[in-house]
């Protein structure tokens, strides 16, 4: 994680914002580029968007229960693939905002879909797939982890 | 150019909490090697910054296959995979391989040229346009046809 304000940030204050649902949530961040986020096109270097990506993940695992299941559990996420897909630049210290939303999943992964946006309109999009894994058990099938969040936000 | 490829060595800035290279790593690794592969075709920063264009992304794509810990040396290689005629629009595909030989992710990027005081698509200055050639192509390599 290269952003560490911003993470150190978030880590600060998304214990404090409304929870989300474990099954498909969304969650949305609200952001500006900054100058250390800009390549020589003068315009948000491709690799951000995706430690951008990360940020809205560690957010969402804050608010739905997930970040603490995983340190109870020793458990991992892992990004196994992704996707983006850029339509405009952002530019120096535009404002901007960046969706993520669980959208499904299969036997193995979560579908993620990140969305990046100016005002209505959509500057990038993409889709990347995670898996949550233990040491013990290998990848943790998405329902179970689901089930796992439950039990233990019942339990708090 | 029958290939080209690079050698890095994992650092501590490029670990996650995981224990292993963070996935937006890999993406930068490769955006180095691009940049050094267009420098050994004569397309280097300076020529770009003197006619005032540069290369922009429009699609990354990257599927994980095998985690990369702290110190490991990864080498990353580079194929022209998909071009126009006039190098305008281009897809390169990256292998990340680990020290036995596996391959840890594989990264394709479709992009172009931007004119970077118009900030419009502009076609790669006609000097250049046989050098994009000279790049290692994939063995899928695909012409584009010239719209």
């Amino acid at each position: 994680m290269s952003l560490i304000f911003r993470m150190f940030w978030l880590l600060i204050s998304s214990p404090f914002k409304p929870r989300l649902p474990h099954v498909k949530p969304i969650n949305e961040l609200n952001m500006i580029v900054l100058p250390n986020d800009l390549d020589i096109n003068m315009h948000m270097n491709n690799g951000r968007y995706l430690t951008i990506c990360d940020l809205t993940r560690v957010d969402m695992f804050i608010r739905t229960g997930l970040a603490r299941t995983m340190l109870k559990q020793k458990w991992m996420p892992i990004i196994t693939e992704h996707t983006m897909i850029y339509k405009k630049a952002l530019k120096p210290l535009q404002r901007y905002t960046v969706k993520m939303e669980v959208s499904g999943w299969d036997d193995r992964s979560f579908n993620m879909l990140h969305t990046f946006l100016v005002g209505d309109r959509i500057v990038a999009e993409g889709t990347s797939k995670g898996v949550i894994y233990s040491k013990q058990h290998g990848v943790i099938p998405p329902q179970r982890v689901m089930d796992t969040v439950q039990q233990i936000l019942e339990q708090a | 150019m029958q290939q080209y490829s690079l050698n890095f060595e994992v650092r501590w800035a490029d670990m996650d909490a995981n224990r292993h290279m963070r996935h937006s790593a890999y993406n930068d690794y490769a955006a180095h090697l691009r940049v050094k592969l267009l420098k050994a075709i004569g397309l280097d920063l300076a020529s770009m910054a003197k006619l005032n264009f540069g290369p922009v992304l429009f699609r990354e794509e990257i599927i994980f296959y095998r985690e990369t810990g702290m110190g490991e040396t990864v080498s990353v290689d580079v194929k022209l995979q998909q071009s126009r005629p006039d190098g305008s629009r281009w897809t390169f595909v990256h292998e990340f391989k680990k020290e036995n030989g596996k391959t840890a992710a594989r990264l394709t990027v479709d992009g172009a040229w931007m004119d970077l005081t118009t900030r419009k698509l502009t076609a790669l200055p006609a000097q250049y346009q046989q050098s994009i050639f000279e790049i290692p192509l994939s063995d899928d390599f695909f012409l584009e046809e010239q719209p």
